[in-house]
């Protein structure tokens, strides 16, 4: 029983922070077709950068806060230089985005060296509290709780809000939406930026639970690939679904079968594709 | 008839990778009434159209409204100069409610059709106006895809078969909105193949053959219908 409970909080608390992670992905993916490798990098530099100012300052909130400013200004930097080959072929995106991620891995190793760090949560959220008879940190409750909170707003502002009308309108046929005057190419860049700031925030939020180092960018983007494919190219409620899927499959199989966790991560996965092959919650149509 | 052309089409080339669909078209669209293209199938009714609203590059030639050269604009600055487009197959965004649809570009305070002037004379979007634009009908997505583009009020309207598969009462209604439009003083450009329709709305008739406008007959002009019919399809030259 505790056994359960504990690793349900565990996959949640992953589940947590897949979905910040996934959620700019996949509207990446689904508005501009771009599977954006550099996201697990742009996750990393937020959180370095985030690590710093909380080192300077003290304040959480504030590293959070930077982590979010300085991976979506990176994102837009990248996405306005590059936005011609971001458009162009697949062949050409995998190389110019997993080019990015090396490069700004390479550029947080000169700034911050190879040592691991980590953030430590704000001081309110410090220590642990019994949750149906086991003992877990306050801190991951809070993740827990945060991403239903995000989720929430999220889908308000994307399914409510005229805005999130005008970014459904680009997803859903560009042409079209650039006929009745939207500004196609500035939604393009504002999503891409968010999506950024979004996978930085992720990085600060992230530091307590799993630190911050070099490669963690490649692990965390997998995860990612896998929600957003498993949830569906482009939805939201897909990204929410598939992160807390990913992260329960993931802790419940990491502590049952620890040497083989890749393939209690993948079967599932590949069973899941095989039903439905544009993910739980995708659509025929997009690739 | 004004002397300046509301829109102007002048030698305009244009190519899907290497097949040449337009050649040297050559279109003047008056002010304020309704021209119809018709040509048969495939002759570039579509691209000509597109190319206007700058969704198809063009490779040579200009597209003017009024004194503003559209031909490099992209599609969204063309808006804003005044054009708006019924796309062929309607292309409505699946995933917005028939009020998004309605609401999405500001209309303007001086705007005339806004969504409550789509709502009356399309009373059926009214009761669907929640609704999700893939769960409508498709007479019901050729309604919405009219009221769109008329929400953004243009000075003009490019309508690609607006009637296409609709209902002959749904026809008829189409008929009345595009003389409430051109009663309003917007110039329609009409692409039909239902030539009934087009000589019934329109003031003139452009025809196509092989990727160009080849002649336009006012409309007071065509006493054989048949003779016309036979021209458009390309079996009399
Ligand atoms: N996206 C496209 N790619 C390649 N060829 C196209 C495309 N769209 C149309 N065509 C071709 O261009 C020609 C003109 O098409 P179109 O403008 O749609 O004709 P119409 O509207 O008069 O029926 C046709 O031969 C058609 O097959
Ligand atoms: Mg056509």
């Amino acid at each position: 029983m505790h056994f359960l409970v504990f690793q349900t909080l565990n996959g949640l608390t992953t589940g947590a922070l897949l979905f910040f992670l996934a959620s700019g992905l996949t509207v990446v993916f689904g508005l501009m077709r771009i599977l954006n490798l550099a996201h697990g990098a742009l996750f990393l530099f937020g959180g370095f950068v985030g690590y710093t100012i909380g080192e300077r300052t003290g304040s959480f909130v504030l590293a959070a806060v930077a982590g979010a400013l300085a991976a979506g200004l990176l994102g837009l930097v990248i996405q306005q230089a590059f936005s011609r080959t971001l458009l162009g072929s697949p062949f050409n995106q995998v190389l110019l985005t997993l080019g990015i991620a090396f490069a700004i891995g390479n550029v947080v190793l000169w700034i911050w060296g190879g040592a691991p760090r980590l953030i430590r949560p704000p001081e309110v959220l410090n220590g642990s509290v019994a949750v149906a008879g086991v003992f877990y940190p306050i801190y991951r409750l809070f993740l827990i709780g945060l991403a239903l909170l995000a989720g929430a707003l999220l889908w308000i502002f994307w399914e409510r809000s005229r805005i999130g009308a005008v970014v459904r309108a680009c997803v859903d046929d560009r042409p079209m939406a650039a006929a009745m005057g939207i500004p196609v190419d500035r939604v393009f860049a504002a999503v891409f930026a968010v999506g950024a700031a979004l996978a930085g925030l992720t990085g600060v939020l992230g530091a307590p639970v799993l630190g911050l180092s070099i490669g963690l960018e490649f692990d965390v983007l997998l995860l990612a690939v896998v929600v957003v494919v498993v949830g569906g190219i482009g939805s939201l409620t897909g990204a929410f679904v598939g992160s807390m899927a990913v992260g329960l499959i993931d802790a419940f199989g990491k502590a049952r079968f620890p040497e083989i966790s890749y393939f209690t991560l993948f079967a599932p996965v590949i069973l899941i594709l095989l039903l439905r092959p544009n993910g739980l919650f995708g659509r025929a149509g997009v690739e | 008839m004004d002397a300046e052309p509301a829109l102007r089409v002048v030698g305009v080339d244009a190519f899907y990778g290497t097949s040449h669909v337009l050649h040297a078209t050559t279109l003047d669209v008056p002010r304020g009434d309704v021209t119809a293209i018709v040509g048969p199938n495939g002759v570039g009714k579509t691209t000509l159209i597109n190319a206007i609203m700058g969704l198809v590059p063009i490779a040579a030639g200009r597209i003017e409204a009024g004194d503003m050269d559209l031909s490099r604009l992209p599609a969204t600055a063309r808006r804003r100069h005044g054009l708006a487009l019924v796309p062929q197959g309607r292309r409505v965004f699946r995933s917005l409610t028939v009020d998004e649809h309605l609401t999405l570009v500001p209309s303007g305070a001086s705007g005339r059709f806004d969504r409550d002037w789509v709502f009356e004379v399309f009373p059926r979007l009214a009761e669907r106006r929640s609704s999700l634009a893939r769960n409508l009908s498709g007479g019901e997505q050729s309604m919405l895809a009219i009221g769109r583009a008329l929400t953004a009020n243009p000075r003009i309207v490019l309508m690609d078969e607006p009637t296409e598969g609709l209902a002959p009462l749904l026809v008829e209604v189409v008929r009345d909105v595009v003389e409430r439009v051109r009663g309003a003083g917007v110039t329609v450009l009409l692409v039909e193949q239902n030539l009934g329709f087009a000589l019934s709305v329109a003031d003139r008739v452009a025809i196509m053959h092989r990727g160009a406008v080849d002649r336009v007959r006012e409309r007071d002009a065509i006493t054989d219908v048949e003779a016309l019919s036979e021209l458009v399809l390309g079996t009399t030259e």
